[in-house]
């Protein structure tokens, strides 16, 4: 798995975003967990939350769980929380499945996800 | 209880060899199974299907993982998949006690998830191990060229079937 996080401005809104490439299991969701953390402390005021999911090409229920541990952070800090995963079906599918689609802010693309 | 299901009691025409993996549960082993089960489905079944069947597997083994082996950790994980005509055929099995936790949502989730990833899930549980079989339809389009091939054959070097 692999992950960054970098600040992006579009539509004159600012955002953060943890960008996840790869498999999110058991072995690699703590990474996940770390840089979601660091992103809500690095989080400019104003600012929007986003994890860029598009690449990710597993996600299991630990993946699940993190995902959802996040929403209720941000919902507790009061900052959003925006969740891209375009068309990704090894990402939608479990989501789904597991009937986190009403739970998770899920946008298609970053720029919606930023701009929303 | 467990009702079982038809499938369980009748033959399965394997198609191709199984694939058989047996490894000492630890996560990095359950993550290189998944792959290798990944590897093995790829070869004839549709790309959804395979996401599926490879997370169900995956949920299955994290499960043996984390709750068969609480007491006495790194005990045996076996995954087996079989392929019919019709069908996909996947066998998680372990040595531990299995349990499902009540309270703790994630691996009711991974339970639930697996439920819903297979057409049909038995999962026999005892004080000597866990045994979770996944059952999927998958039609094997490899069949159909395998079958063509020997009968186009043999339709040149003895002529056609005589008619009945």
């Amino acid at each position: 798995m692999r992950i960054d996080t970098g600040r992006v401005v579009h539509g004159g809104r600012e955002a953060l975003v943890v960008t996840v490439a790869g498999e999110i299991d058991v072995l690699t969701v703590d990474r996940l967990r770390a840089a979601v953390a660091a992103g809500f402390e690095q989080l400019p005021d104003g600012a929007t939350l986003v994890i860029d999911m598009t690449d990710v090409t597993f996600l299991g229920s630990p993946g699940l769980q993190a995902l959802v541990d996040a929403t209720r952070a941000a919902r507790r800090r009061s900052e959003p929380l925006h969740i891209a995963v375009d068309y990704t079906r090894p990402v939608i599918r479990p989501i789904e499945l597991a009937g986190l689609d009403d739970v998770l802010a899920l946008f298609h693309t970053v720029d919606q996800a930023v701009t929303s | 209880m467990n009702f079982n299901p038809r499938w369980l009691s009748e033959p399965f025409d394997d198609v191709r060899p199984p694939l058989q993996l047996q490894m000492v549960a630890t996560d990095r082993n359950v993550s290189l199974a998944r792959r290798r089960l990944r590897d093995w489905l790829t070869a004839d079944v549709s790309s959804e299907l395979v996401d599926d069947l490879v997370l169900a597997a995956y949920e299955a083994m994290t499960n043996a993982v984390e709750h068969g082996y609480a007491d006495c950790p790194h005990g045996p994980v076996r995954l087996q998949a079989r392929r019919s005509s019709d069908h996909v055929l996947i066998t998680v099995s372990d040595d531990g006690s299995w349990r499902v936790p009540i309270n703790d949502h994630f691996r009711g989730r991974g339970l639930s998830l697996i439920r819903l990833l297979a057409d049909d899930v038995h999962i026999a549980a005892g004080p000597d191990g866990t045994v979770v079989r996944l059952w999927a339809e998958a039609p094997y389009e490899g069949l159909a060229h395998l079958r063509s091939r020997p009968a186009a054959r043999r339709a040149t070097s003895l002529g056609p079937p005589a008619a009945r």
